[in-house]
């Protein structure tokens, strides 16, 4: 049985090393690549949903634009029939992707076009009123919206809010997900075997030289003669004092 | 020997190796992203193109053509001005000529030919057709879609195309560029990142792959050594301690039982050149393991380094009741842990000579883990500051106590190299944790970074237990055993050490500004400077990587030099005289490239002086030293130069209430400047000798 183990051990050597090591890089690899993916998908979430949100900016603005310059000093956005027409046109011209809602300062909703959501309160309070140009954005599961405040004379008096569906945008970031998910495992499953065969390679001839002493230093404590312990060759120098003939009386 | 040569061969092949992987996921993912993202610009600029080209089709069912039409250019700048990333816009009739332009005399990329250019990245299809042909023949779909989008890039634009025309009569064209300076900086953000992280992949993963060696492969065939070395000296007394597994554990396991059959042997022959154990029983020997500490050191310290970018934004952004000015709170809170670290470095010594140094290092590690998950809990700047006083502690205890693991497990002739893997962990640890610190707090939140941080030390302190010995080594013949205890004179060594004068200008004109400069100026203030100039905190962990990244690669060599020319004093008084300069340049530059430039700068200097400041250290000292111990002497040294650690973030604290964080770097790098010169003078004027040895010295000469 002794034998029998020796002879496994020149041959094949001890894969246990091997095996460890391998899994070791395995695991780091593994991991690196999920951080790397999780990462990097969550920077591309922000910035796709942000550009996104960004889709209808134009449309708030020719909204908000036509809207004031149907104002004048004394005009209400109430009594405005102008902000009704033109959010009901821009809605038709996206072919009823959005919805357009016309909101006064108290958050009444003034005007509206179909399939537009209820909206408590006002979209103004987000909106930078000091700054002519700014826009409000909000995202949600469900739906974006992007709001311009409206200003009378230098005064405002109202918002403007394009309402748009989110499932589009979450559909494109659920393929891209798969897709980078795709890539890692694909990755992994070409990448791993190859650096086994590394480690292999850089590992398994050692181990091999290391069985081969391990067995012949296993002959020498047996008392057998050996006659290659490279790595310990004191034992050799042991063996040949112990074996002379004088050995006892030196 | 036997391991070196293919260990290098091996990593020569596997880094490149290892690389490739990253860099195609960055490139799939990119693409992948622009395939999505495209899409949404397009249709972003003909939402915004879409009045343009109702207005262009209106006019010119009047005026016959687009050509006749006037005005055409005022209503281009008016879609620009709707539409802030549409760089350029134009308008061609039916005969392919210009009708306007916006901007007026806009050039053209050359990539834009209006009808049909090739716009193929012959590279890029290349590597995205055979990525495609792989993924389609293994799972029957290709990897990218079919672009549903009729833009095309050019350039730093994308080019959409709108028909404009009535009916089934196509008028002319619309061609509007939309600026892609985004994609290009995600781009760049993406290389850096995945760089980033392949660098910290690399570098956990190389700490753990050199455990399994240390392990399996070179203690034991350190162990074979000393065995082959008794044997060769006929010395049969000793076997030693087996672990690890593969087939060297198996020779060392063999070796043993070879020597205790040869010693009975020898005893039954009565041989007299073989030395023997009493009763023929080698004695068992555990052989260092110094290198076993790395890992769990390098967990710890990446831990630490983790909050590095998001710590000092994290301090200042907590609410408070007292009224101090937010950043000088944050500084104080900050200086909480190094306050505490300085006393958990002392009772770290006296515990870990008590009640064991493992355990002192689980302990370490232990609380600093906590101290780090408590600040997820902090709410405001009163409990951030007990959390950095809890992680502090236990800071100093696992420090301590690793310090004088490595000193246990080193003799005389390796402490050195021994403790330079100290610096080694720690620049390591540096360099990749305020990096991915830094892009975790930007994606995750800073709740995330703790926990992360915290299980990070939590990792250290598992595999300190498992792989740590308990058991100090017990060479025969060599000075690793326990020291004896402090004799009573020995406890007089602060008083020693501040009659030497040299000592005492070392310290505070060198170590303690370095330190100082290091906790205050690179660790707070230069943080908050990038905050200031509106960038995140990935950007800080990029900053803080710059200054790892220069002392490891600048490190190994200067050292190298110091030591042939022994030119220790110099690279201290230089080095500390640099890293204090490269801190007045971001007031007198403001900008980021400036803060890269003084960051890297401060690591040259640091890099100098802190291996150098040791040595001259124990040149300074050497009468202290064989009086009292250079453990005792290295001691008070570490001691006080934590005390700079604490006064750094005070000062800078301080002198933030009444500056920019700018400023305060320039007026700590001011104060250490002149201080170092001062050091440098009086060195100048009385030598790094002790008058008495130089006296002697010329006399031995003579």
């Amino acid at each position: 049985m002794q034998t029998q183990k020796n002879s496994i051990d020149r041959r094949t050597g001890d894969t246990r090393l091997v095996i460890k090591m391998m899994l070791a890089i395995f695991v780091c690899f593994a991991a690196s690549l999920v951080f790397v993916a999780v990462l990097t998908f969550l920077k591309f979430d922000r910035i796709y949903l942000d550009t996104y949100a960004q889709r209808y900016d134009s449309v708030a603005r020719e909204a908000r634009d036509v809207i004031e310059r149907s104002l004048g000093p004394g005009m209400s956005l109430e009594g405005n029939i102008a902000g009704s027409v033109a959010i009901n046109r821009l809605a038709e011209q996206q072919k009823g992707d959005v919805a357009i809602l016309l909101q006064n300062l108290g958050g009444t909703v003034i005007a509206d076009t179909p399939g537009a959501p209820e909206m408590r309160g006002t979209a103004l309070a987000r909106v930078d009123t000091e700054n002519p140009n700014a826009l409000a954005r909000t995202m949600s599961a469900d739906q974006f919206t992007t709001s311009a405040a409206i200003r009378n004379d230098g005064v405002s008096v109202g918002v403007v809010t394009v309402v748009f569906d989110a499932a589009p945008a979450h559909e494109a970031l659920a393929a891209l997900q798969a897709r980078m998910r795709a890539a890692a495992m694909g990755l992994f499953a070409v990448f791993a075997p190859i650096f086994a065969i590394l480690v292999f390679a850089a590992i398994f001839p050692k181990e091999r030289l290391f069985a081969r002493e391990a067995a012949a230093m296993r002959r020498m404590a047996d008392g057998e003669p050996a006659k290659d312990t490279g790595l310990v060759f004191g034992a050799t120098e042991v063996i040949a004092d112990l074996n002379r003939p004088d050995g006892a009386a030196q | 020997m036997i391991l070196r040569g293919a260990f290098f061969r091996w990593v020569l092949v596997a880094v490149p190796a290892a690389l490739l992987p990253f860099v195609l996921f960055g490139l799939l993912s990119f693409w992948s992203f622009e395939d999505a993202l495209l899409p949404q610009v397009e249709a972003r600029t003909q939402i915004a193109s879409q009045g343009l080209v109702r207005q262009l089709e209106f006019n010119a069912q009047f005026f016959g053509s687009l050509g006749d039409l006037r005005e055409v250019g005022a209503a281009l700048d008016s879609t620009r001005a709707a539409a802030a990333d549409i760089a350029f816009i134009a308008v061609y009739d039916e005969a392919e000529s210009l009708v306007a332009m916006s901007p007026a005399g806009f050039v053209l990329p050359d990539q834009v030919a209006p009808f049909g250019s090739d716009t193929s990245i012959g590279w890029r299809d290349t590597l995205a057709g055979l990525i495609d042909r792989v993924h389609q023949a293994a799972t029957g779909i290709p990897f990218f879609d079919e672009a549903d989008t009729t833009s095309f890039v050019a350039g730093r634009y994308l080019v959409t195309e709108l028909t404009v025309g009535t009916g089934d009569v196509a008028l002319g064209t619309v061609i509007a560029g939309t600026e892609l300076a985004l994609l290009q900086d995600v781009r760049m953000d993406i290389a850096l990142e995945t760089l980033t992280i392949f660098v910290a992949a690399l570098l956990i993963g190389f700490e753990f792959v050199l455990l399994l060696i240390l392990v399996n492969l070179v203690r034991p065939l350190e162990m074979l050594r000393f065995l082959d070395q008794r044997l060769r000296d006929r010395d049969l007394r000793f076997g030693v301690e087996t672990n690890g597994a593969g087939s060297l554990a198996s020779l060392v396991a063999e070796t043993n039982r070879f020597i205790k059959h040869a010693s009975d042997r020898a005893i039954a022959q009565g041989s007299l050149i073989f030395a023997t154990a009493k009763g023929g029983h080698p004695a068992t020997v555990t052989y260092p393991a110094a290198r076993y500490i790395r890992l769990p050191l390098f967990l710890f310290f990446l831990g630490e380094a983790l909050l590095r970018p998001a710590l000092p934004i994290f301090l200042a952004e907590l609410p408070s009741s007292l009224s101090i000015d937010d950043q000088t709170l944050a500084g104080l809170a900050m200086s909480m842990f190094l306050l505490t670290s300085i006393f958990g470095v002392l009772l770290g010594g006296i515990m870990a000579e008590s009640t064991g140094i493992k355990r002192t290092v689980l302990i370490g590690m232990g609380v600093i883990a906590l101290g780090t998950a408590l600040h997820v809990m902090v709410q405001d700047i009163v409990s951030a500051g007990i959390a950095r006083g809890v992680s502090g502690l236990g800071y100093g205890l696992a420090y301590a106590a690793a310090q004088l693991f490595v000193m246990r497990h080193t003799d005389k002739t390796r402490r050195t190299s021994g403790f330079s893997f100290f610096f080694v962990v720690v620049v390591a640890a540096e360099i990749s944790g305020p990096a991915i610190g830094g892009i975790l707090t930007d994606r995750l939140g800073t709740s995330i970074l703790f926990m992360t941080a915290s299980v990070s030390m939590v990792a250290g302190a598992l595999i300190a237990a498992w792989i740590l010995p308990s058991a100090l080594p017990n060479l025969p013949d060599t000075d690793t055993q326990k020291p004896k205890p402090l004799k009573r004179r020995e406890t007089n060594a602060p008083v020693a050490l501040r009659q030497n004068a040299r000592f005492v200008m070392l310290v505070g004109c060198f170590s303690l500004p370095g330190k100082m400069m290091l906790n205050g100026a690179l660790f707070l203030a230069v943080p908050l400077a990038i905050a200031d100039l509106g960038l995140n905190a990935t950007e800080i962990g990029r900053l803080m990587m710059t200054y790892g990244v220069v002392i490891l690669i600048v490190s190994p060599v200067l050292a190298q030099l110091a030591d042939r020319f022994e030119a220790y004093a110099f690279y201290t008084f230089g080095g500390t005289i640099l890293a204090a300069a490269a801190l007045l340049l971001p007031a007198l530059m403001p900008g980021l490239w400036p803060l890269y430039l003084s960051v890297g700068l401060f690591g040259l200097g640091q890099a100098m002086s802190v291996p150098a400041q040791m040595t001259l250290l124990l040149g300074l000292t050497e009468r202290e030293c064989n009086l009292l111990g250079a453990g005792v002497v290295m001691g008070r040294y570490r001691f006080y130069e934590r005390l700079g650690s604490f006064l750094g973030p005070v000062l800078v604290g301080a002198l933030l209430a009444v500056g920019t964080p700018n400023e305060a770097t320039f007026a700590l790098g001011l104060i250490a400047l002149l201080v170092a010169t001062v050091g440098t003078v009086f060195f100048l004027a009385v030598g790094s000798r002790d008058e008495e040895d130089a006296i002697d010295a010329l006399l031995v000469k003579g």
